[in-house]
């Protein structure tokens, strides 16, 4: 399992497949990125590297998490990497790293604290969609602005997606109680 | 004190600093208006840069003394931001005591040949103090840098460049004047 993990994670980082998703920002800048972020995830699930004790990451390893995660979406950033092959390596393991820190940061939280920051996380997440999808001038100098709205659409509605689950998460961890 | 609780604080510390270093004081998120900040806050010095414009002229952006020079960039294939950008240089234009000059720099020097500049600017009005012209020199880029404009050449022969008009007097750029409802990017 962590093999495959490793294998597929390394496959989408590097040409030619790196190549083909870069050619759209909808492919750089989401399916790419969330990609690195649920395998680092499902690594931390899987795995027993680096058994910190109680997971002492917590609040930390969150403000780590969204730290990297909105420096990746400042456009300068996906131009820098798109520009430069270190910085998109860079991207991609930071991502990755992102996901495995960001399992064991939840892991280690309370129920309250997980949904305070999955409502963050999402919020954050739909208002940077909405300046990709309604922004009429070019964000990202490396692409156009048809990639930029697809873009900014497909964040939407996955931010929504994630938005509304984390409100049922909620709803139905109180009903349970 | 336990670390677990003293650690996120330096770290938020870090990050909002980090972030405020990298977009210039949360003033900067793109490449266009991250150029046009480092270029300075006008006023700010114009590099010597010549440039050879289609009635087959050299000149350079530190030739006109004594009078406003309104510069824009463009390449003749562009097809979204150009065309406002060139919109703007006709409102200008119109606005004008008549002494300015107004230059539209080609990013484009290989294609936009001195015929095709020429085409444009008849079509365009072919107004005596409306230039269109290209870069003489071939490294041209750092020095468009320096005065922050940025252009970037897709894999498709599309290029994105900053779409602001800079008004030079005196060697020196005196106003960034923005093209779009907003002055934050720019782009073709």
């Amino acid at each position: 399992m962590i093999l495959v993990l490793v294998f597929f994670s390394l496959l989408i980082s590097l040409p030619p497949v790196d190549d083909f998703l870069d050619s759209r920002m909808v492919g750089k800048a989401f399916f790419q990125n969330f990609f690195l972020i649920a395998s680092g995830m499902l690594m931390a699930h899987k795995t027993e590297i680096f058994p910190f004790k109680d997971n002492p990451e917590r609040a930390s390893g969150l403000i780590i998490f969204s730290f990297i995660f909105l420096f990746w979406s400042i456009p300068r950033s996906i131009d820098l990497s798109e520009i430069h092959w270190w910085i998109d390596q860079l991207n991609h393991l930071s991502m990755f790293a992102g996901g495995f820190i960001l399992l064991r940061s939840l892991k280690g939280l309370p129920t309250v604290a997980k949904g305070v920051y999955g409502i963050l996380f999402s919020s954050m997440l739909t208002a940077t969609a909405m300046v990709y999808r309604w922004k009429k001038v070019i964000l990202c100098s490396t692409y156009t602005l048809e990639d930029q709205h697809l873009y900014g659409k497909v964040l939407l509605i996955f931010g929504i997606a994630l938005y509304t689950s984390v409100i049922l998460w909620i709803i139905f961890g109180w009903s349970r109680r | 004190m336990n670390l677990k609780w003293f650690l996120p604080l330096p770290l938020l510390l870090l990050s909002f600093s980090f972030l405020w270093w990298f977009t210039l004081g949360f003033s900067a998120f793109t490449v266009f208006s991250y150029t046009l900040k480092k270029a300075g806050t006008p006023p700010y010095p114009v590099p010597s840069i010549k440039l050879i414009c289609h009635n087959g002229k050299v000149v350079s952006l530190h030739n006109f003394e004594k009078r406003d020079i309104y510069v824009n960039f463009i390449y003749l294939s562009c097809y979204y931001g150009c065309p406002i950008s060139l919109t703007k240089m006709f409102y200008l234009i119109k606005n004008s005591n008549g002494g300015d000059i107004f230059i539209s720099v080609s990013v484009d020097p290989e294609r936009d040949t001195i015929p095709k500049l020429k085409e444009r600017w008849h079509l365009l009005g072919g107004f005596n103090h409306w230039l269109f012209c290209k870069p003489l020199e071939k490294n041209w880029k750092p020095k468009f840098l320096k005065m922050g404009v940025w252009v970037y050449r897709r894999k498709d022969g599309l290029i994105n460049h900053t779409l602001e008009i800079f008004r030079i007097r005196n060697k020196k750029v005196v106003e960034v004047i923005p093209v779009t409802a907003t002055t934050e990017v720019s782009g073709s």
